[in-house]
């Protein structure tokens, strides 16, 4: 997957890069606004990763004219304008989803995934983990033929596992991706140990054999198997 | 009492003193003249006293209404006139009257005679009648020429000022429009208006300088912080051991608790700046039970029991992404203060009530204190403490009303459209 980092802060453009590279991404950054252009006129991407504020313009018009000449493009906003109201606007704009700084790089990989399989429809929308199949289509989980009863919450956190394959995730990783905005940070994130059991347990139960490792004091991770 | 009144007033009463003051001029003025005239009567009445002297040459002393001829044996002192003033029964009057007298030593046909004579043509207090009577009914026509017009001249002379005061009442610092002053010739109200003008136009260049500094502190605060978390996560997924990945995710908790509180304040600070003053009609039964399905799992989690009573198609005026702040800040705050097991949260939706209700620990403050910004019900807790202060933000802004009980155990927030 290529993917093109519209972004100021060098620093930060090199931390993103860094964590793709080491996710198996092709990265190419673009500091500002005119670079951007010329970019993505010149190559093809699959994600363009988009900040809103450049220093010589604003990532809203990349954005209209991505949306305009460049279908295919995926894109996904990522701004410090973390309101929801700015959220609402950017996704209106057609972007594929969108990021408050600061984040998780795991959770922005975990993203992009998700854009790109969406995007790139006929090649896959499933995801296989050991005897388990993923449809990101229908949101289904499927053990051989057997339907595997997740709720929502347990979906996307299986999902989320499967996105960050390599990853160990801390249960702030976890209760951010699942419940964003709405999670508050002073609290302990102990029940999302209890998501995790039950998922476990669901999946012991189909497959028997149990996909998820704890990574002491920090959190988990998904088993290699 | 209005600035024309008072001029007038004041002017009024100025001029009363000025009258009086004017009134005792006039009367010591027209006193004077008169006595001038009556000495030029007198003295042509020497004239013909004389005359009659010649003809008559009186032996016997004369004396008649206002003459009195007394002839002398020696000779005296001639033609040395002497004014005075003398009090005489006016015979037509019948009272006492100030007169004005004249006597002289006359030497006529070789005799001497004493004249004395007196006359009054005008009496004093008929002048002060006069003069009196005269003041005051010109008092009484300035008095209504002026209080008419002032009343004429100030919708005139005063229209700038009011011009200008209904300019600034109008002014909204948010709309970024300079004031648009009415011109006016005079002079003081040219000043004041200029001096409305600047002042209006540092007050908005200083509100846009802060708003943009408060916007752009959040923005510059964001990325840092992005930098140092994306930092950590690298060195997590590294050769570290168990106490190095603990550190790392505490240190990373912290600078997201960091950026919460950045995007709060701001939040806050944007509620402020009424920057979510337009309002339309919200679904908010819809709205709620969107957010409850994102919670349900997590209440759930936590073992707390969720029951909810949820009337449809319930419209409020709010702006939605206050409403969905408002909601989510009082779910949070139901679940994050309810007790660790066995818990319950009630939530209900009427025409135009929300009702959340949650078990809790009971209040260890006044319930007034609960609002206020970095109030913790624990103080130790990481907890930011602006929760409250946000959701009665939002009823402030929105014309909502809250109302928060606290029975032992049970907290309940209602909050009215």
């Amino acid at each position: 997957m290529k993917v093109l980092i519209v972004e100021d802060q060098v620093e930060l453009a090199k931390n993103i890069e860094d964590y793709l590279i080491k996710e198996g991404f092709q990265t190419s950054i673009a500091p500002d606004f005119f670079t951007a252009t010329d970019k993505l006129a010149a190559y093809e991407y699959d994600v363009v990763i988009l900040d809103l504020m450049l220093p010589d313009g604003n990532g809203m018009d990349l954005l209209y004219s991505l949306r305009a000449n460049r279908k295919s493009i995926g894109t996904l906003i990522l701004s410090a304008k973390n309101s929801i109201d700015d959220k609402v606007r950017g996704l209106d704009a057609g972007a594929d989803d969108y990021l408050g700084k600061p984040f998780h790089l795991l959770e922005l990989a975990s993203r992009l995934k998700a854009i790109y399989r969406t995007r790139k429809q006929e090649s896959s929308n499933e995801i296989q983990l050991d005897k388990i199949l993923i449809d990101t289509d229908k949101k289904e989980v499927k053990v051989g033929d057997e339907l595997l009863d997740l709720t929502k919450k347990e979906y996307e956190m299986l999902l989320f596992f499967a996105n960050n394959a390599k990853r160990v995730l801390t249960k702030q990783n976890i209760a951010e991706h699942l419940w964003g905005d709405f999670i508050d940070q002073s609290d302990s994130f102990d029940f999302v140990y209890q998501h995790i059991k039950n998922l476990r347990k669901k999946i012991q139960k189909a497959t028997g054999t149990d996909l998820l490792e704890t990574v002491y004091g920090v959190g988990y991770k998904l088993k290699t198997l | 009492m209005r600035l024309i009144t008072k001029i007038v007033l004041i002017f009024l009463g100025l001029s009363f003193i000025v009258f009086i003051i004017g009134g005792v001029v006039t009367v010591q003025i027209i006193s004077n003249e008169v006595k001038k005239e009556e000495r030029w009567f007198l003295q042509e009445r020497l004239r013909s006293t004389e005359k009659y002297i010649e003809r008559r040459q009186p032996t016997r002393d004369i004396i008649r209404d206002k003459v009195i001829i007394l002839p002398q044996q020696d000779s005296i002192e001639v033609d040395n006139i002497m004014f005075s003033d003398t009090i005489v029964y006016h015979s037509t009057l019948e009272r006492p009257e100030l007169h004005n007298k004249l006597e002289v030593g006359k030497k006529v046909e070789g005799r001497f005679y004493k004249i004395t004579l007196y006359d009054i043509i005008i009496e004093q207090d008929d002048i002060v009648d006069g003069v009196i009577e005269s003041l005051v009914k010109t008092y009484l026509l300035l008095f209504v020429v002026v209080l008419l017009g002032s009343w004429l001249l100030s919708r005139g002379l005063l229209k700038p000022f009011e011009d200008t005061l209904s300019a600034i009442k109008r002014f909204d610092i948010k709309e970024n429009e300079p004031f648009n002053l009415p011109k006016t010739d005079t002079k003081e109200f040219k000043r004041l208006n200029e001096f409305i003008h600047q002042m209006s136009q540092k007050v908005m260049a200083d509100y846009q300088s802060l708003k943009e500094f408060t916007e752009n502190a959040s923005h510059e605060i964001q990325t840092p912080i992005s930098i140092a978390k994306g930092k950590l996560e690298i060195l997590q997924n590294g050769n570290l051991d168990e106490e190095q990945k603990i550190l790392v995710s505490e240190a990373s908790k912290s600078l997201t608790n960091l950026s919460k509180l950045g995007n709060t304040l701001t939040l806050l600070a944007k509620i402020d700046n009424q920057e979510f003053e337009q309002k339309e009609s919200v679904d908010v039964s819809n709205t709620l039970e969107d957010l409850l399905d994102e919670y349900e799992e997590l209440i759930y989690l936590k073992g707390i029991n969720l029951s909810k009573k949820v009337s449809e198609d319930i419209e409020w005026s709010i702006h939605p992404v206050l409403l969905e702040i408002l909601i989510t800040n009082l779910l949070n705050n139901a679940i994050k203060h309810n007790i660790p097991e066995g818990g319950f949260i009630k939530v209900y939706l009427k025409k135009n009530q929300l009702i959340i209700e949650n078990s809790g620990k009971p209040l260890n403050h006044k319930p007034e204190l609960l609002f206020a910004r970095f109030k913790k019900g624990n103080q130790s807790s990481s907890s930011l403490g602006l929760g409250l202060a946000i959701i009665q933000k939002i009823c402030k802004v929105s014309g909502l009303k809250i109302n928060y009980i606290n029975k032992e155990q049970l907290h309940q927030i209602t909050i009215e459209s």
